[in-house]
């Protein structure tokens, strides 16, 4: 099992430097190329809301990445800011026609579907929202509805 | 690294990985085909795509069916084919895999 942490600055510029961060922390985790989409995919989505929603916060963003054989912990950890939960955010609307479709509002409606055990903490004296998540190595074969 | 790049047949080639930092320089570059007649994305080297590009995906997908076209996304990969359905863009695109 091994441990990392980075710190990004808060800008969706970061996003190359988290990718790459990503890397080096899976090591020599074998994933699937679809599990690990999920979790480029997941850490994405949280970073990316994080800059575009709270632009007061910290200037940094903090990502641990934990790795091992059975799978990724992964924990974005984001201080100075308002309380969001990304757990009981309201859903897309995926069946709507073409008319009545907007871009965005899809993030975190995949995320959840995608990932493992989303868990959001909330440290109010640091005013700092903690999202975890897990992927597994294995394919759990079905995404959630 | 992404790139959207115009062919000689008219169509587009997305290559490498369409995330947020990237979705600017592809809504430019797809703003800039015409409508009218339907658009082939070529998506075999698309590595990657978070929302913000679904979002390019989709802005473009009302200009152009407005206009009498459309996007045909061609050489879909099975994992960003997977995000395409759980999207409902399956509903909304004609998707070929790769």
């Amino acid at each position: 099992m091994s441990r990392r942490s980075g710190e990004f600055v808060r800008r969706l510029d970061a996003l190359a430097a988290v990718v790459a961060f990503t890397d080096e922390a899976l090591g020599d985790v074998a994933l699937a190329t679809e599990r690990r989409y999920i979790v480029d995919f997941a850490i994405e989505e949280i970073f990316s809301n994080m800059v575009k929603y709270a632009p007061e916060g910290a200037p940094t963003i903090r990502i641990d990445i934990e790795s091992a054989a059975q799978g990724v912990a992964v924990s974005l950890i984001d201080s100075g800011v308002e309380a969001f939960d990304p757990v009981n955010a309201p859903d897309a609307c995926v069946d709507l026609p073409l008319d009545e479709r907007v871009p965005g509002g899809l993030g975190l409606h995949l995320v959840r579907r995608l990932v493992d055990d989303l868990r959001y903490e909330r440290v109010p004296e640091q005013r700092q929202n903690r999202i975890h998540f897990r992927v597994a190595t294995t394919v759990p074969g079905h995404v959630r509805g | 690294m992404f790139e959207a790049e115009p062919q000689a047949d008219g169509s587009v080639r997305l290559v490498g990985r369409l995330d947020a930092a990237q979705a600017p320089r592809a809504q430019a570059a797809l703003d800039a085909v015409g409508g009218g007649a339907p658009l082939v994305l070529d998506c075999s080297g698309l590595d990657y795509i978070a929302s913000a590009g679904l979002g390019v995906l989709l802005k473009t997908q009302k200009r152009l069916m407005a206009a009498g076209g459309g996007l045909r996304l061609v050489g879909v990969r099975s994992h960003i084919r997977d995000i395409f359905v759980y999207s409902g863009f399956d509903q909304l695109f004609e998707i070929e895999a790769g």
